[in-house]
């Protein structure tokens, strides 16, 4: 078995190199963290000056702990103690003898964002799949435990810990420089040099880092944060508001260090427990499914080194814009070329693929990609195939996602998934006005985007309506549940979509699908046989026999369902 | 109910193929000899951590051609040590309607 951590040793400087054994991505498993506390604590600082971590996958610095462990705790202390166990590895960090230093290049997610709080000095490439994101909140509902709700305020600030612990603000390493969370930028061409230069100087400073600048409460940025916790789902406020107080704990410094940890400790444990934290988790593997189902069932990866060319329509040239602010290692813009992007690796082109912006249309034999938003501001992107291809252009999937991008693979008929989808959901509330507040109120996030685009005669109803919908009412989302699950259906039968999970990652980067709620199936699963199922069936009619049958296949099999 | 529903549709399946079923995804995905694979393995002595459950997941919906919903099973566990492969296969079973 290999290590998932190498040792490198250059003159006085030592690198931990984190691996993890087949993955094209870093987890901090407990194997590792038992490794790295057992390399720290041997270093001798007579002949080790400074310990870098960094990581030897092309891009991911560490992507997580592990969601394994952390979904299969449904009690408190046991998640406490494990929590705490997984602990050690990063006051390893914190009590190195020698200088420690985190070079990230490429994902710092979750708790490899807090192992870099621990370390003395933090340097990031400036490629763009560099990104500092907390997952914890964002993703899993449940508070960070490794350090962040302590370390990030004294280091970024209370508004910037705000933004980057409660709403999972993702940044990439020159905000992160502006922020404070780095204090070097380095080219990513250049990283390995320019990292040697900032060595040379650290090796010859005292090991103390500058003292970190007084950070205070901003009464007014508390008072949006509350406001904001407030028009969350009710039974997610709990967690949000403990997370706010302990980045303010950490700020007044009444408390010592450890009465801190164990406040972590406790508010993870407490947050993690919850019915709502365990939907969340789910999501996870809702999203890793899609992405799977895509690339025909395998590990994602990208060849060292990348081109992508483009051509001279107006998708090209806004593809190219993109990709051009968006640098990243071992990917080079060729030349232009015929169609909309030109994709290969080595320098050998190796496909031809067409663009599509809000409105297109699908080309017979070549590969698109179709952005229903600016692209330049949302991450949604399909990549819809022709129907003489199985899979999309081996590490294309990848390169969106370095980009910055949730790609869905599909094979339309005719008409792109997601224009499907958006046509079906306005549809529906059109028909429904009083959906829209009720959608809102279970936390349907990003909707404003999509019913600005409505007519205002539609927009004027909806407002109408509001007075009539029921707070919270699940029989005014019934039915647009329903109509975006009867699409879906309809996608999978047709074989426009392969697995149901692409529909509940669509229903969530669409529509902003609540985490708590689960997925778009989840629902369907728990509610099989109700008014969903029967709306749903309405939808469908009788004529959509093969549809229904897939209704079954899919994990639909209502008892009303099988009676008709 | 909707997955015993499903579940009544598959009488062929019994105890014994689910085990294979179980253990030949389990090695297809960890890429393990089938000798390390026993029912007390933990999924993690397996080399499945999150990312190849849900390979694990994609291979057995081939396998036994319908959806299977892992975190479901993931969640009911209080420890990691208690997400073993005859505890896969129990779950699996109960899901699936298979009788001993």
């Amino acid at each position: 078995v290999r290590a998932p951590i190498h040792l490198r040793r250059k003159g006085k400087v030592a690198f931990l190199e984190l691996d993890t054994p087949g993955s094209h991505i870093n987890i901090l498993t407990p194997e590792a963290g038992a490794e790295l506390i057992e390399l720290l604590e041997a270093i001798d600082p007579a002949k080790t000056r400074i310990v870098v971590i960094r990581s030897r996958k092309h891009h991911s610095f560490i992507n997580g702990v592990g969601l394994l462990y952390a979904a299969s705790m449904r009690r408190e202390t046991i998640a406490k103690n494990v929590a705490r166990e997984v602990r050690r590895t990063f006051t390893a960090v914190g009590a190195c003898r020698a200088l420690t230093v985190a070079a990230v290049e490429g994902s710092c997610y979750g708790c490899g964002l807090e192992l870099t709080l621990w370390c003395d000095h933090r340097v990031a490439s400036d490629s763009f799949d560099t990104e500092f994101y907390l997952t914890e909140m964002e993703d899993y509902l449940f508070t960070p435990v490794f350090g962040a709700l302590q370390r990030l305020a004294p280091l970024v600030g209370y508004e910037e810990a705000i933004e980057l612990a409660l709403w999972g603000k993702r940044i990439r390493a020159r905000e992160a420089k502006a922020i404070g969370l780095v204090d070097r930028v380095l080219h990513h061409d250049r990283f390995d040099r320019e990292l040697d230069e900032v060595l040379a100087r650290l090796s010859t400073t005292k090991r103390s880092p500058p003292p970190a600048p007084a950070r205070s409460i901003d009464s007014g940025v508390k008072a949006r944060a509350t406001a904001r916790i407030r028009a969350l789902p009710r039974e997610l406020r709990p967690t949000y508001r403990t997370a706010l107080a302990l980045i303010e704990r950490s700020i007044d410094r009444k408390r010592g260090g450890e009465q801190m940890e164990e406040a972590e400790l406790d508010a993870f444990a407490r947050t993690l427990t919850k019915p709502a934290s365990a939907k969340a988790m789910s999501f996870f593997f809702v999203r890793e499914t899609s992405g799977l189902v895509g690339t025909g069932g395998k590990m994602r990866s990208l060849p060292d080194r990348f081109v992508i060319a483009f051509g001279r329509g107006a998708a090209a040239a806004r593809l190219r814009r993109i990709a051009e602010a968006r640098p990243l290692t071992g990917v080079r813009i060729g030349d232009p070329a015929g169609a909309d992007l030109v994709f290969g690796s080595g320098g050998d082109v190796e496909v031809q693929i067409a663009g599509a912006h809000r409105r297109g249309r699908i080309p017979a034999t070549l590969p698109a990609l179709f952005f229903p938003f600016e692209p330049e501001e949302e991450r949604l992107c399909e990549i819809a195939l022709p129907p003489n291809a199985s899979l999309p252009p081996a590490g294309l999937a990848e390169l969106l996602r370095l980009l910055g991008f949730v790609a869905i693979v599909t094979h339309p008929r005719g008409v792109f998934v997601i224009e499907r989808f958006v046509s079906a959901f306005k549809a529906e509330l059109r028909a429904n006005p009083g959906a829209e507040r009720a959608l809102r109120a279970l936390g349907f996030a990003p909707l404003s985007r999509l019913l600005a685009e409505r007519p205002r005669r539609v927009r004027n109803r909806a407002r109408r309506a509001r007075k009539g919908a029921r707070f919270g009412s699940l029989d005014a989302t019934t039915s647009v549940l329903a109509r975006l699950i009867a699409e879906a259906l309809r996608c999978l039968a047709e074989g426009s979509l392969q697995h149901r999970a692409q529909a509940d990652l669509l229903a969530r980067e669409l529509f902003g699908f609540p985490l708590h709620l689960g997925s778009l199936f989840q629902q369907l699963d728990e509610r099989g046989g109700d008014a969903l199922s029967d709306s749903i069936l309405e939808i469908l009619g009788p004529k959509e026999a093969e549809a229904c049958r897939l209704l079954a296949v899919h994990g639909f099999v209502g008892e009303r369902s099988e009676a008709r | 109910m909707a997955r015993r529903a499903r579940a009544a549709r598959s009488p062929a399946l019994d105890r014994r193929s689910l085990d294979e079923k179980v253990k030949g995804a389990i090695r297809i995905v960890a890429g393990i000899p089938a000798k390390r694979i026993k029912p007390s393995s933990t999924l993690i002595e397996c080399e499945i951590d999150s990312l190849r459950v849900v390979e694990l997941t994609l291979a057995l919906e081939r396998s036994l051609g319908a959806p299977v919903f892992l975190h479901d099973w993931i969640s009911r566990a209080n420890h990691p040590r208690e997400l073993t492969v005859g505890s896969l296969t129990d779950y699996l079973a109960l899901t699936f309607g298979v009788e001993d």
